[in-house]
Parts: C-alpha cells; sequence; structure tokens
C-alpha cells in the first residue's frame, strides 16, 4: 500500500478511526448494491412463470436470504410485490434498507474519505431519500434501482483510484 | 439599465457601501448593471440552485446531532476597495503582532496593561501555562476578528476571536460558488482569490513545531457530531493534514503525543485543535504542550483575549507592544468594574450594548436602542450585581449593505446591517490577511449578524487595485 508520508488519504498517517470508518463505509456501499440487485432480479423474476407455475411465497425466500422476513411480517404489510420494494428500498423500520445502507455509508464517509466522494455519496443519499415513491414506480423500478447502482460505481472507482 | 434595481433606504443614521443617497457608489456600478442586466427571475433561480449546490455538496453545520442545515447566503456580493483593505491589513497584522507579545508577557508574569482581577477571572486563563513560553512567542496562529465599517473606509474592530475562529472553509466555498454560479459578476473587478489560506495556514503551522526536522501536523477534531465538523473536514483536506479525533491520540509516560494510524503509529509535532477541553478529549495533551513535546494552535492560554474583560486594553496592549497608534481603533468599550463607567453605563444604558464576558454568537447581550424598558432594567440590575461580568460599548451606527430580494423581474435592495468576520495567519516574522473573508448580514432591523441569530452570509470580495 504505497503512501507518501504526508498522504493523509491512506498509510501513515490515515488515523485509526478514518481507517475503521473505511472500511465501514466499503461494507455499506456493497451491502446497498447487493440487496438492490436481489430486489431488482426478483421484483422482474416474479413477473413470469416460474418452472412448475408460480412459486407459492417468492417474496419470503428473498427476504429470508436478508434476514429480513421476520421484521418484515411484523409490520403487517401485505406480501405484495410493491410492498416489499418500497421495505427494501425506503422501509422505515428496515435497518439495512437500501436508503439506510447509504445513508450508513455516507456518515462513514463525512471527514474519513475525500470530499469528493462524501459529496457523490450525499447526491446518491438525496436521491434515494427524496424521490417520491410516485416517481420511482413511474420511471419503473429497474430504472430507479440501476441510477442507483451507477452511481456505487462511480463511488467504488473513486475508491479504487485512491487505495487500489 | 437599472429599471429593475429597486433601492429603498431604511436606515438613514448608517452609511450604506452601494449606494451614496438613492445613487450606486462607483464601486458597485458595474455591478449593479449586472445584476440588472441578469434580472430577477433569474437571480432567484440561481439563487435556488446555489442552495441547491449547498445541499448537494453538504455545506452544512450541525443545528444538532442529525440536523444538518445550510447557512443562508445572500449571492449579491460585497465589495471592499483595495485601498480601504491595504489598511485593514496593516492594521490586523500590528493588532495581532501586540496580542500575541501580550499574551507572551502574560504567562511570563510580566504583563501589567490588564487589571490582574479581569485576567485571573477568565474563563481561559489557564495558570498551568505561566511561566511556559510558546514556540516563537505566537499564541494566536489563527486570529479571527470581526470588523465593522463606519464608512470613508474607517473600520473599527467589534471583536476579537482568539481561541478557536471557525468558518474560513465558508469563505472558500462560498467564492466557489460565486464563481460558478454568477460567473459574469464577476466581469469587471479584479478580485483577489482567498485559496490561498489553507496553504498558508499549513505553512505556518508547521513553522512553529517544537522540533527539529520535517514536522507532522495534525487537525484535531471533536468529531462529525460537531457543529462546525465541515469546517474542520474541509480545511484539513485542503491543508493536505490528518483529520484525527481524540481516540486517535495517545499521551506516553514522557510526554510525546502519538497519533494511531491504520498500520503504526507516528509522532506529533503540532495540533491544530478545535476543541477547548484538552485534558478531557486526550488525557495528558495539557501535559506533553506545557511540556514542550507538542504545539497546539491556538495555545492554550490564547482565549484570554477571547474574553470581553480585556477587550477595552486592548488599545493600550497594541500602542504599548509597537509603539505605534491603533491602525484600527476598537468599539469604545467601558467595564463597569470601574465606579465612574458603572455609573455611566447605568445611566447611558439606553444608547449602549451590554456583553456578557464570556457571550458568543449574539447570545447574552442587549442592544439598548433596540431593546424594551423591561429588558434595560433586567440588564441594569445584573450589572449592579455583577459587573465584573459584563462590559458595555458604544452602540454604533456601523455601515448597511443590501439584503436583496427578488419579485419578478425587479430586484430590491433594503438596507442592512453587516460587520465582516476575517481571517489571519500569525507566523514568525509577520502575519497574513486572507484577502476577504464572511460578511456577515444581520435580519431587517437588529444590528445582531450572527448566524445563530438567524442572519445570512456574502461573500466578500476585495479587489486587488
Amino acid at each position: 500500500m504505497p503512501a507518501s508520508d504526508n498522504d493523509p488519504s491512506m498509510g501513515q498517517s490515515t488515523p485509526r478511526s478514518a481507517a475503521y470508518r473505511i472500511f465501514w463505509l466499503g461494507r455499506y456501499i456493497e451491502r446497498a448494491e447487493g440487496n438492490a440487485r436481489l430486489l431488482d432480479v426478483r421484483y422482474y423474476g416474479g413477473i413470469e412463470a416460474g418452472p412448475g407455475g408460480t412459486p407459492s411465497a417468492p417474496w419470503e425466500s428473498a427476504l429470508r436470504s436478508l434476514g429480513l422476513w421476520e421484521a418484515f411480517v411484523r409490520t403487517g404489510l401485505p406480501v405484495t410485490d410493491r410492498h416489499v420494494a418500497e421495505y427494501l428500498l425506503r422501509g422505515e423500520t428496515n435497518s439495512s434498507s437500501l436508503l439506510r445502507c447509504i445513508e450508513q455509508a455516507r456518515e462513514n464517509a463525512n471527514g474519513a474519505a475525500p470530499d469528493e466522494i462524501f459529496v457523490e455519496l450525499n447526491r446518491l443519499y438525496l436521491l434515494v431519500k427524496s424521490t417520491a415513491t410516485e416517481e420511482i414506480w413511474r420511471q419503473g423500478l429497474h430504472e430507479f434501482i440501476s441510477g442507483v447502482i451507477r452511481s456505487i460505481h462511480t463511488i467504488g472507482g473513486m475508491i479504487d483510484r485512491l487505495w487500489a | 439599465m437599472q429599471g429593475r434595481i429597486e433601492y429603498s433606504r431604511t436606515i438613514s443614521a448608517s452609511p450604506n457601501e452601494m449606494f451614496e443617497g438613492e445613487a450606486p457608489r462607483p464601486l458597485y456600478r458595474t455591478l449593479l448593471s449586472t445584476l440588472a442586466s441578469i434580472g430577477g427571475d433569474a437571480m432567484l433561480d440561481r439563487d435556488r440552485r446555489a442552495d441547491e449546490l449547498n445541499i448537494q455538496e453538504g455545506v452544512t453545520f450541525l443545528l444538532k446531532p442529525g440536523e444538518e442545515r445550510i447557512l443562508p447566503v445572500d449571492w449579491v456580493p460585497r465589495i471592499i476597495s483595495a485601498k480601504d483593505w491595504d489598511r485593514i491589513e496593516r492594521g490586523l497584522t500590528q493588532r495581532v503582532t501586540a496580542l500575541n507579545a501580550w499574551l507572551a508577557d502574560l504567562y511570563r508574569g510580566r504583563q501589567t496593561i490588564v487589571p490582574d482581577e479581569i485576567v485571573k477571572s477568565s474563563l481561559y486563563y489557564y495558570p498551568d501555562c505561566a511561566g511556559f513560553s510558546v514556540p516563537h512567542d505566537i499564541h494566536i496562529h489563527i486570529y479571527g476578528p470581526d470588523l465593522v465599517h463606519m464608512g470613508e473606509g474607517r473600520y473599527v474592530i467589534l471583536e476579537d476571536n482568539t481561541r478557536i475562529p471557525s468558518g474560513a472553509s465558508y469563505a472558500l466555498k462560498y467564492r466557489e460558488i460565486s464563481k460558478r454560479l454568477f460567473t459574469e459578476c464577476f466581469t469587471g473587478y479584479a478580485v483577489r482569490p482567498v485559496g490561498d489560506y489553507p496553504q498558508r495556514l499549513r505553512e505556518a503551522l508547521q513553522a512553529v513545531s517544537p522540533r527539529e526536522g520535517e514536522p507532522f501536523v495534525v487537525l484535531l477534531t471533536e468529531g462529525s457530531y460537531n457543529a462546525a465538523y465541515y469546517d474542520h473536514k474541509i480545511l484539513a483536506e485542503r491543508m493536505g493534514l490528518p483529520l484525527v479525533e481524540p481516540v486517535d491520540l495517545e499521551v506516553d509516560s514522557d510526554h510525546v503525543v502519538w497519533l494511531s494510524t491504520s498500520n503504526t503509529r507516528r509522532r506529533v509535532d503540532v495540533i491544530y485543535r478545535r476543541i477547548q477541553d484538552l485534558d478531557y478529549f486526550v488525557p495528558g495533551l495539557s501535559q506533553a504542550y506545557v511540556r514542550g513535546q507538542v504545539n497546539l494552535a491556538n495555545s492554550w492560554g490564547s482565549g484570554v483575549v477571547d474574553d470581553k474583560g480585556t477587550f477595552p486594553y486592548t488599545e493600550r496592549i497594541v500602542k504599548y507592544y509597537t509603539g505605534e497608534d491603533p491602525i484600527l481603533p476598537i468599539a469604545t468599550t467601558y467595564s463597569p468594574l470601574d465606579p465612574e463607567s458603572r455609573r455611566y453605563i447605568l445611566d447611558n444604558i439606553a444608547k449602549l450594548v451590554v456583553k456578557s464576558r464570556d457571550g458568543y454568537g449574539g447570545h447574552d447581550l442587549l442592544i439598548g436602542p433596540e431593546a424594551t424598558a423591561e429588558m434595560r432594567d433586567q440588564f441594569r440590575k445584573r450589572l449592579e450585581e455583577e459587573p465584573g461580568r459584563f462590559i458595555a460599548q458604544e452602540c454604533l451606527d456601523f455601515s448597511t449593505h443590501c439584503l436583496s430580494k427578488y419579485e419578478g423581474d425587479r430586484i430590491r435592495l433594503k438596507d442592512t446591517f453587516v460587520d465582516i468576520r476575517t481571517y489571519v495567519v500569525s507566523r514568525p516574522g509577520g502575519a497574513w490577511v486572507m484577502p476577504g473573508g464572511i460578511t456577515r448580514v444581520a435580519q431587517e432591523g437588529t444590528r445582531i449578524v450572527n448566524s445563530s441569530s438567524g442572519g445570512m452570509i456574502k461573500d466578500t470580495w476585495v479587489l486587488a487595485e
């Protein structure tokens, strides 16, 4: 990991607290991307019939794989495509929603990563937080998620350039 | 051409910096015609885009944890002529030089100008620093005084800020946004850049290392929940200094300060500290400091000058230590500890400003002419009970600038009081003054300009010629 003596970005001058936060920044944006992709695949995969007809509980397995099935059931929401999708995107009680992952990534980046990275994450955070629900469905869930993933890749590229 | 700009004079006792009577002053003619050609609709649109940019780029302060706010900015800039600025620059350099010399004498037990009872009762006087000399006798590395303009280039010092003056990063950031969104307003003006500040400050901090060799400088922040965290992180990044939190620092049994990094530890020479309570955050830090193992900016004891009780004596400090008359006067200030002054204050409270010695940010003060009879009585009572806690200043009719309102295509400009927060970097052998700063605009009808009291901010242009 080459870093000059006075390079504050990494190596000999990165304070331990910043290194710790950068680690979590990485974890959270990976989780955000993974969850977003899972939602995308399951949502559109459920539109066509599967082998042997439509499975009886397509969302239950997806939510179980994220460790969120019990929490979702507790919300009392019906298990419909739209309710599950909105729960995974920004469900208020969902501590690993896309919004919460991005929020956590943003908080960890703040001051620990170069400001350029924070600003990009902040834009993404504002997009996911502020886009009206109706607007997401008007665009199409896939279009919205694709935009999020493109932005995550931009951030990943910035991180790679600094610490590859 | 200027049909779309309307100016109404509402504060007649004060000079307005943009207009003389109803006529634009020469300094502002070009800007006003540019604004007229942009028009109110387009200005309003850019105003909103500027707010949007501040939100997107996180140019915020924390109101309380979890509540980020952008500062309200009026994008019609304030302009200061080269001639006026030259005087300010010389005046601030003279003043910070004298204040540094006085602090050095104070902690060597040699100062005689400020009464002992004031110094010793100051919240920021640290007896632990007595007998201790700081590198190059610089206590105030970053000086952030607030000035007001009385007209005709006569600027007056209203307050000294010598502990942890904040906000320089906003001056840098608002200039950037100003250039991006209001580009054509710069036409016809040779505006001096403010962006050198981080580099100058970095050099000044490196120059006061207590050790030989390449100095290692860090910026110490309380963390992301501090209201000024934006300022901390942006300055650290632009100075190329690690932004460290208290948990990253450790003081060993030889009183050496170490930074724990991701893979090793490094000895720290200079800490640009944005915290006040050293030992509370980093146990042993004050001992490391007074033993000369690490330097702090600003010095631990520098806050005595922030205490408004010291303020009435600062003109004498300047005269004594520089042998010259002060280039920049201070607002006439009275100490109620003096019986004659006390009587004067009690009799004339309606035309004075009374401030508590340790108040800041526009809090715990009385502006006589703007106050109700009840408020005046309340302060009179407090003054009589605890005269040592207050000072009083003449209420100045300092300059106004304009608050901009956009109505359709029209631009309406209204009188509003302004001050300026400046940033001065002391270094061995001199000082450097950021050519610009933060002009703070009061809400309509008051002289309190602090953003924590609802004021706005203007980009401040210092002209090269």
